[in-house]
């Protein structure tokens, strides 16, 4: 409860959107308030209405009454529908408001972020999370604060008429208002966190156990697994019953209050109006008419015990959100913008680089030096982990340098931003392709590129005639990552992105993994053709198609072991002609 | 999904056909009836003893002769809270029921068919059925059986009370009822046609934010960071302007059952005062009529209320449905291929054959494999005995990894045959108890290291253990593990890089000695030259006497193998020695020579 009250009080992301769209939120909750008081209003006016027909002798004297019900009873409905069309246009202003600032939180950080191990759920999570800031307004904030709203005009009312109907208000009410909601939170919260993280877990499991079924099934033990997964769901499903449980008694508890209310009302109404005296006099016809108005007001009641449980799930999506701020925090800072850009002749230049991720991981560079003229053609080796990616991100500047420097054409690009991508282009093993058509995607490399621009590109990488067969072409979108096309075909894309941005630098970080040897060592042969004006680097982990290339580099220990032309290595160096066989096993010479 | 989004959507009929094969479904819809019969005959006693009182009160009785009645009438409206109660009990319990049956039956269906299975309908999907859409299931038969016998049988019991009560209001709420329907479904489909039209771009739009979100860093290395939050704000504002526009029409679906049922209200009470004023019916009556009007309103309100639930509750039965489908179709292709799937058992020993035993023979004849109606693999004949050891090479796609699954066993083939001979057990088991099958990423599950290697041998002891770990090369794992062979890897524990996850698979085959079948699919295809080369010293040793097959396109492996097969577009174009293949197969010398390269 108390870090709830905490939450609310720090939280730096929703309730400053709520603020700063404060007309249209109290326009809405009016318009809620409203269509309450209208049903309310509706009975007590029939129940007057039909009171007093009983006695009166012509209709004519039911004049007002007639038009009143015929008021509310089409304004309510009316009202209904423009509260839902105003709470969800202003929902969806406030969402869009919410994910540009997820993204602005993101974005820049969005490669150190990468380096942290558990990014793709994180990232995934906070595309969710949005849409539960969604849930928290429209199924509990909404609800609680009309529900409010409504308890404080009946007790403004009824503290008008009697004070024992007050109290018996106040109480009753509060109890379905606050004791219960409290209730649930406190019995229901930590079972809910229990039911979550068994979820995970189940979910974490369940998947293995999918994906190796086969396994299981080989070794002749899936009974056993099986078993065992339907023991966690079981337990889980116990978990849930529990919580049902509470629900409902502490439903049947809101309808005792209910109730009382009535109960309470058709007395005071029984006492005011009522009695031998007022027999004949248009009292008594009140008496229907208060007794009736509170039905309808259940409604809004009955809700708000199970939106404060909804509420909870939304909260940790509030909490989720302001731990971004504090995670930004904690991280080291960006470094500061460069001096100066990069200037012709582009050369790169290690010198005496040493890198970690952070003060507790490992060295993943120590003191690696080196210096690769503009133009060069570099294949870089290494096993995995030994540091070929972090170099790369050295390289584009997504991090400086814990010791030395590394510098392109003279200037560090450490904190050069966007501006980076204008001296150094990167094609990722993970390049995301997005829904977004093919033109499109390869422009990204490059906004103001031609169509010609575009279709020389595609042609270089050896898509143009696949694309030229599509019926809408260059518009033809290639669904979410890319689905449409295969892999390889995605991987060439995304190399067609860097042909058109034109850098002078180009790193290809394991572009072809999953190509086969013959797509692979062509598509080398034609990159290497359309960047022979440039500076390449190529992280690989095969030597095959090296012979397109001046020099190979090996990262071992984070340094540098082997380098020097394909031609040379070869006659030197044993380690090198072995796995050079590994690769290319049918040829004579390199 | 949004919220926004899913109400646009939500609009559609909520009864599914599918509902009606459940188990239990009669005794259900029973029991749902027998519960609304109880909330009615108590919401009319409820309705009856309220106005009996407020009638008498208006004559000018005393409060205190009423208390009475008000105790009547509070039994009532608690007795159909406590009721309500009661049946949501009672299906939940049905609906967990059944909803476990759905998740058992789907779960034996994956540990029967293992590969056969999950790799046609997907293991992301089936892990989401088991686990979401079960949930989701569960929920919407829980909701939606009640609510229809409450919303029928509720609203008859009502209805009738009301024609007791007073003819005139029972007659316009029984002729609201099908307007409401009416309109329901009229609404319902336009607001469908709405967003289906728009559905591809919508989509997009919808899904826009997490695309992004999952290529962040793509944007920041194409330098995009500050022109794609334009774009994303316009996107955003599209998709406000396209989601509002289906809801107007949504919305509006929703507002006409409010708007029916209000207007009916306002309707009653207005023909009730006229005719009150007449005398046509007493007050006692109109006062019961108006506390029933809201009340038959109200089960139907609560049946039309959750669209989206129900919407996503047929789509999760309609995927256990198919999962069921696929499971089926899994097992036909078992029994009628069974003679293809033969295996003769060796006339030999009772006790399992020790890897070096020879007299395993493997043998296609005619196979193929069909993958979305077009043919993966065809016409395969060649047959291999131990111990052997057979490349199957060819460019991707060629149908090496078919080739290796009909091998290992995973699948019956759509045509022709695949037998295994002088296996230790009949049928399928036998493949199941001779075959290791090494693929690119082999299964590795939250445990203890030991746990994992021991996967085949659960009883291997300490020593084999550590002696089968040393011998593949995973020492230093050992060693950097907290816990070493206790220390725990898979999800949630250490991650293993590509080269340590295929040492372990190595190190399960090197404990488990029974089985004579080595199945390879691109073991390492995927790890950088250097490990590749260490793991090839360690995997040799393991071929010694067995019959290997090794599906691949990394050609240095030709030197260890004796006999090759070369695939191309599914069907075998070259079968014989390497050298010769290297020779007469067009294919191979294609990969190993290159286009205009000289050997």
């Amino acid at each position: 409860m108390k870090d709830l009250i905490a939450l609310l009080r720090t939280d730096a992301w929703v309730m400053p959107l709520f603020r700063s769209y404060r007309k249209p939120l109290v326009l809405a909750l009016v318009l809620g308030f409203l269509m309450f008081v209208f049903a309310s209003a509706l009975m007590f006016t029939s129940g007057y209405l039909i009171s007093a027909s009983a006695v009166v002798a012509t209709v004519l004297a039911l004049h007002l009454p007639l038009i009143l019900v015929r008021v509310f009873g089409i304004g309510r409905p009316i009202l209904n529908y423009l509260e839902r069309l105003e709470s969800h246009d202003w929902v969806l202003r406030m969402t869009s408001k919410l994910r540009v600032r997820l993204y602005r939180a993101v974005a820049p950080d969005a490669v150190r972020l990468r380096a942290s191990r558990r990014t793709g759920e994180l990232l995934g999570l906070l595309a969710d999370d949005v849409a539960h800031v969604q849930d928290l307004y429209l199924r509990t904030l909404f609800p609680m604060t009309v529900s409010a709203l409504l308890y404080l005009a009946g007790a403004v009312c009824l503290g008008f008429f009697s004070p024992m109907l007050l109290c018996a208000w106040a109480l009753a009410l509060g109890a379905v208002l606050v004791v219960l909601p409290c209730a649930s939170v406190a019995v229901v919260g930590p079972r809910e966190r229990l039911v979550k993280r068994a979820t995970d877990e189940l979910y974490a499991d369940l998947s293995e156990d999918v994906a190796g079924a086969n396994d299981w099934i080989y070794a002749g033990r899936e009974a056993e697994r099986r078993e065992k997964a339907e023991e966690r769901l079981e337990r889980r499903a116990k978990l849930r019953e529990a919580i049902d449980a509470f629900d409902r008694a502490r439903d049947v508890a809101a309808q005792a209050c209910f109730l009382v209310v009535i109960l309470s009302l058709v007395a005071w109404a029984a006492a005011a109006f009522g009695g031998a005296e007022r027999t004949g006099t248009d009292a008594v016809n009140w008496i229907a008419a208060f007794s009736l108005a509170f039905f309808p007001l259940m409604d809004a009641f009955t809700v708000v015990p199970p939106a404060a449980e909804r509420g909870l799930a939304s909260l940790d999506a509030v909490r989720r959100l302001n731990a971004l701020d504090a995670g930004a925090a904690a991280r080291p800072a960006p470094p500061a913008a460069p001096a100066r850009l990069p200037r012709p002749p582009y050369d790169i230049v290690f010198d005496d680089v040493a890198f970690s991720y952070g003060p507790g991981e490992p060295q993943v560079l120590r003191g690696l030096t080196c210096a690769i003229p503009f133009g060069q053609k570099v294949a870089l080796l290494g096993r995995s982990g030994e540091g070929k990616s972090t170099l790369v991100a050295l390289l584009r500047g997504d991090f400086a340098a814990s010791a030395g420097s590394v510098t392109v054409g003279g200037a560090s690009l450490a904190g050069a931003g966007d501006a980076a991508a204008r001296f150094v282009s990167v094609v990722s093993q993970d390049a995301h392709v997005f829904d977004l058509s093919i033109g499109e995607n390869v422009r990204l490399g490059r906004p103001d590129a031609t169509d010609e621009d575009v279709w020389q590109a595609l042609f270089r990488v050896r898509l143009a005639e696949h694309v030229r067969s599509l019926p809408k072409g260059l518009a033809t979108l290639v669904g979410e990552g890319g689905c449409r096309l295969s892999g390889g075909q995605r991987h060439r894309l995304a190399v067609a992105r860097v042909l058109v941005a034109g850098s002078p630098v180009v790193v290809l970080d394991e572009p072809f993994a999953g190509l086969d040897p013959t797509t692979e060592r062509d598509v080398l042969a034609l990159v290497a053709d359309a960047l022979a004006d440039k500076t390449v680097v190529l992280v690989t982990h095969h030597l095959a198609g090296v012979s397109a290339f001046d020099r190979v580099m090996f990262l071992e220990g984070g340094r540098v072991v082997l380098d020097g032309a394909p031609q040379d290595l070869f006659a030197e160096s044993e380690r090198y002609r072995r796995l050079y066989e590994l690769d290319n096993p049918f040829e004579t010479c390199c | 999904m949004d919220a926004s989004r899913k109400r646009a959507e939500g609009a559609g009929a909520m009864f599914d056909r599918q509902l009606l094969e459940l188990p239990g479904i009669r005794r259900a819809f029973c029991a749902a009836a027998a519960f609304a019969a109880a909330q009615g005959a108590l919401v009319v006693a409820m309705a009856w003893c309220l106005a009996r009182a407020l009638t008498n009160l208006w004559d000018g009785a005393a409060f205190e002769a009423q208390t009475g009645l008000l105790a009547g009438f509070a039994a009532g409206f608690l007795g159909a809270a406590v009721v309500r109660a009661a049946q949501d009990a009672w299906f939940a319990r049905w609906a967990s029921r059944v909803a476990s049956a759905v998740r058992r039956e789907a779960l034996a269906a994956v540990f029967s068919d293992g590969a056969a299975l999950v790799d046609g309908f997907g293991s992301a999907a089936i892990t989401t059925l088991l686990l979401e859409d079960g949930d989701v299931l569960e929920k919407y038969l829980r909701t939606i059986v009640p609510r229809m016998g409450n919303a029928v049988v509720v609203a008859a019991f009502v209805i009738a009370a009301l024609f007791a009560f007073d003819w005139v209001s029972g007659l316009i709420v029984l002729v609201m009822m099908p307007v409401i329907g009416l309109y329901m479904a009229l609404l319902g489909s336009m607001a469908r046609k709405a967003a289906t039209s728009q559905r591809a771009e919508y989509e997009r739009l919808s899904n826009a934010f997490s695309d992004t979100m999952r290529g962040i860093d793509t944007v920041a290395r194409l330098g995009l960071v500050r022109s794609w939050e334009r774009s994303l704000e316009a996107t955003s504002e599209k998709f406000r302007a396209a989601t509002m526009k289906v809801l107007r029409t949504a919305t509006l679906s929703g507002s006409v059952l409010d708007l029916i049922s209000t207007l009916s209200l306002a309707a009653v009470a207005i023909m009730l005062g006229f005719r009150l004023v007449d005398g046509s019916v007493t007050l006692f009556c109109a006062l019961a009529s108006l506390v029933l009007v809201p009340e038959c309103f109200k089960p139907v309100r609560a049946f039309a209320s959750d669209f989206h639930a129900s919407l996503e509750g047929r789509n999760a039965l309609a995927a256990q449905r198919r999962l069921m489908d696929e499971h089926r179709k899994a097992a036909r292709r078992r029994l009628e291929g069974a003679q293809r799937f033969g295996a003769a058992a060796s006339a030999g020993p009772a006790a399992r054959p020790v890897d070096s035993t020879p007299g395993l023979t493997l043998s296609f004849e005619g196979a193929g494999v069909d993958h979305d109606g077009r043919a993966a693999l065809a016409g395969c004949t060649f047959s291999v005995r131990q111990p052997e050891r057979v490349g199957i090479v060819g460019a991707s796609g060629a149908g090496k990894s078919t080739l290796a699954s009909l091998a290992a066993g995973f699948r019956a083939p759509d045509a022709g045959s695949a037998a295994l001979a002088g296996a230790c057990a009949e049928g399928a088991d036998a493949w199941r108890r001779e075959v290791l099958y090494l693929p690119q990423a082999p299964t590795l599950f939250h445990g203890t290291l030991r746990d994992n290697v021991a996967l085949y041998t659960p009883e291997a002891d300490d020593e084999a253990v550590l002696a089968a770990i040393r011998a593949v090369g995973l020492a230093p794992l050992v060693d950097a593990l907290d816990g070493g062979l206790d220390g725990v890897i898979g999800q949630g524990g250490r991650q293993l890089s590509g080269g340590q996850a295929q040492r372990v698979a190595l190190a399960r085959a090197f404990l488990d000695r029974t089985r004579r079948l080595l199945v390879f699919d691109e073991p390492t295809a995927h790890l950088d030259v250097e490990t590749e080369y260490e793991l090839k010293q360690a995997m040799v040793p393991l071929m010694e006497g067995r019959l290997v097959l090794f599906a691949t396109h990394r050609l240095h492996w030709l030197d260890v193998l004796d006999r090759v097969v070369v695939l191309a577009a599914g069907r075998i174009e070259f079968d014989g020695s390497p050298s010769e293949a290297l020779r007469q197969s067009p294919t191979l010398r294609a990969m190993a020579y290159g286009e205009g390269r000289r050997p």
